[in-house]
């Protein structure tokens, strides 16, 4: 277990720190400190095991923290905010550190946080907790893209950045029939595709976008486009069926839409 | 008036001896107490809201005695353990009826002020209470646990000087019969300026010592 304020021995050197669990468990002392010594390295402090916790900064703290959970080679890995203590830099490096540990180590990593670019980075699942219960639960992909409740919209609308800004709510309340508004959710390879040129290109519209992200979940890209189309009804209406047989998400966006 | 440094010395030593010895017994006692006082605690490691209770009132109540009644009051029990009610050996008894619980309190305050976040590592890493007290609580605690101990050993000093004055020989017993009730400022003189470079040297040196453990 690690944890979000490392809760190492000051007292103790960054070895002993480590050693602690195996010590615990009157683990032969040449085995401790083989065990040990490739810990260290693994997390990239093989020079400062004779340092005291307080010369470490809070990065390095928190990889003695990540050493010492895994001396007992454990199968699950919890992480109680442990990036929350951390500034945006170190967060990364700590990601990256649990991804490898993940990856070298075949270890299940259980991570609680608040921070949603955390989840994006480095989590495969995903479960949602409000008043202590699990309210949504899913893979990272389903709940980021289409998240069902509330609380789960709240948290990920931080990183997702898919709400619609009011200035273009404006845009919106102004149409009339020549101008229509949709929202066009593109998933995985389609965000590639050239969609929105094609149609400028095939059909007698044009095309405006006035909002858009693209975010990439879990290796898939995600985008998320406000597009205005100017022209003929019948001819958006071909426009719209062209959408949809790309098999790409296309939604009309009303006015009164909050 | 000529000054005997024999007796002195002497003095000096037996002030060293119920100290030292006192000093002894009283952590022997005071050290399990303060852990109890604390592990006994609301949501610590052993919670047992009697026993805390119990504890926390025996030693609010030596506490509350002043020293040299303590001295007076507790003579039966004295006698009893050492069989006798005057001298070096007798003067330890009451000595460490009063540091003892003294200790405790020290000692309950510095574990007190260790990391909750450590002990919540000690019980994820599996160690077992006995663990968690002497490995993670006791090391971490430890600096602040030696000043602790240096304050009582100082206040011992004083004490021993007290208990000088019911017959308990050294520094204390000099400067009253000599200093005061013969009008002797020389041996006064000399026995503060000895109290006075003691206790400096004992602060310092607890001083010495918790900063070494500390390693900041």
């Amino acid at each position: 277990m690690i944890f979000q304020h490392f809760n190492l021995l000051n007292s103790k050197t960054v070895f002993t720190n480590v050693a602690m669990p195996l010590l615990l468990s009157n683990t032969p002392k040449e085995e401790v400190k083989k065990r040990v010594s490739e810990l260290l390295e693994f997390v990239g402090l093989e020079d400062k095991a004779e340092s005291y916790p307080d010369q470490l900064s809070g990065g390095q703290k928190q990889r003695v923290g990540i050493a010492r959970a895994l001396a007992t080679q454990p199968s699950v890995l919890l992480c109680d905010e442990a990036t929350s203590a951390l500034d945006p830099e170190t967060t990364n490096s700590i990601l990256k550190l649990l991804k490898k540990i993940n990856q070298e180590y075949n270890i299940t990593i259980l991570i609680i946080t608040h921070e949603m670019g955390v989840i994006r980075e480095i989590c495969d699942k995903v479960a949602v907790l409000d008043g202590g219960k699990v309210v949504e639960a899913g893979s990272v992909f389903e709940v980021f893209s289409q998240p069902k409740t509330e609380v789960a919209h709240n948290f990920v609308s931080s990183v997702m950045h898919d709400d619609i800004p009011e200035s273009v709510y404006q845009l919106i309340r102004a149409q009339d029939e020549s101008h229509q508004i949709y929202r066009i959710v593109f998933v995985g390879e389609a965000t590639g595709a050239p969609l929105l040129s094609q149609i400028a290109k095939q059909y007698d519209v044009e095309v405006n976008v006035l909002f858009g992200s693209i975010t990439e979940l879990q290796g898939t890209p995600f985008g998320n486009l406000i597009v205005k189309f100017a022209g003929e009804e019948k001819e958006i209406q071909r426009v719209i069926m062209h959408i949809h047989q790309q098999k790409v998400t296309v939604k009309e966006v009303l006015g009164n839409v909050s | 008036m000529l000054v005997d440094w024999q007796q002195i010395i002497e003095a000096l030593w037996e002030t060293v001896a119920m100290v030292s010895f006192s000093l002894l017994f009283s952590v022997v006692i005071g050290l399990p107490l303060g852990i109890l006082l604390v592990i006994t605690r609301k949501g610590h490691l052993w919670e047992n809201k009697q026993l805390f209770n119990l504890l926390n009132a025996v030693v609010n109540i030596f506490r509350s005695i002043p020293f040299i009644i303590l001295m007076v009051a507790v003579i039966p029990f004295t006698r009893l353990v050492v069989g006798t009610s005057i001298g070096t050996a007798a003067a330890i008894v009451p000595m460490v009826l009063y540091a003892g619980p003294y200790i405790a309190r020290l000692i309950e305050n510095s574990l007190l002020e260790v990391d909750p976040g450590v002990m919540e590592a000690a019980q994820a890493m599996g160690a077992t209470p006995r663990q968690i007290i002497t490995r993670f609580l006791i090391p971490e605690a430890l600096s602040s646990l030696l000043l602790g101990i240096t304050i009582a050993t100082i206040g011992l000093v004083g004490a021993s000087a007290m208990a000088g004055a019911v017959g308990g020989g050294g520094l204390g017993d000099l400067a009253i019969t000599f200093g005061y009730q013969r009008f002797d400022t020389t041996v006064m003189l000399i026995t503060v300026g000895i109290l006075v470079v003691m206790v400096q040297g004992l602060q310092s040196s607890g001083n010495i010592l918790s900063k070494k453990i500390r390693r900041r």
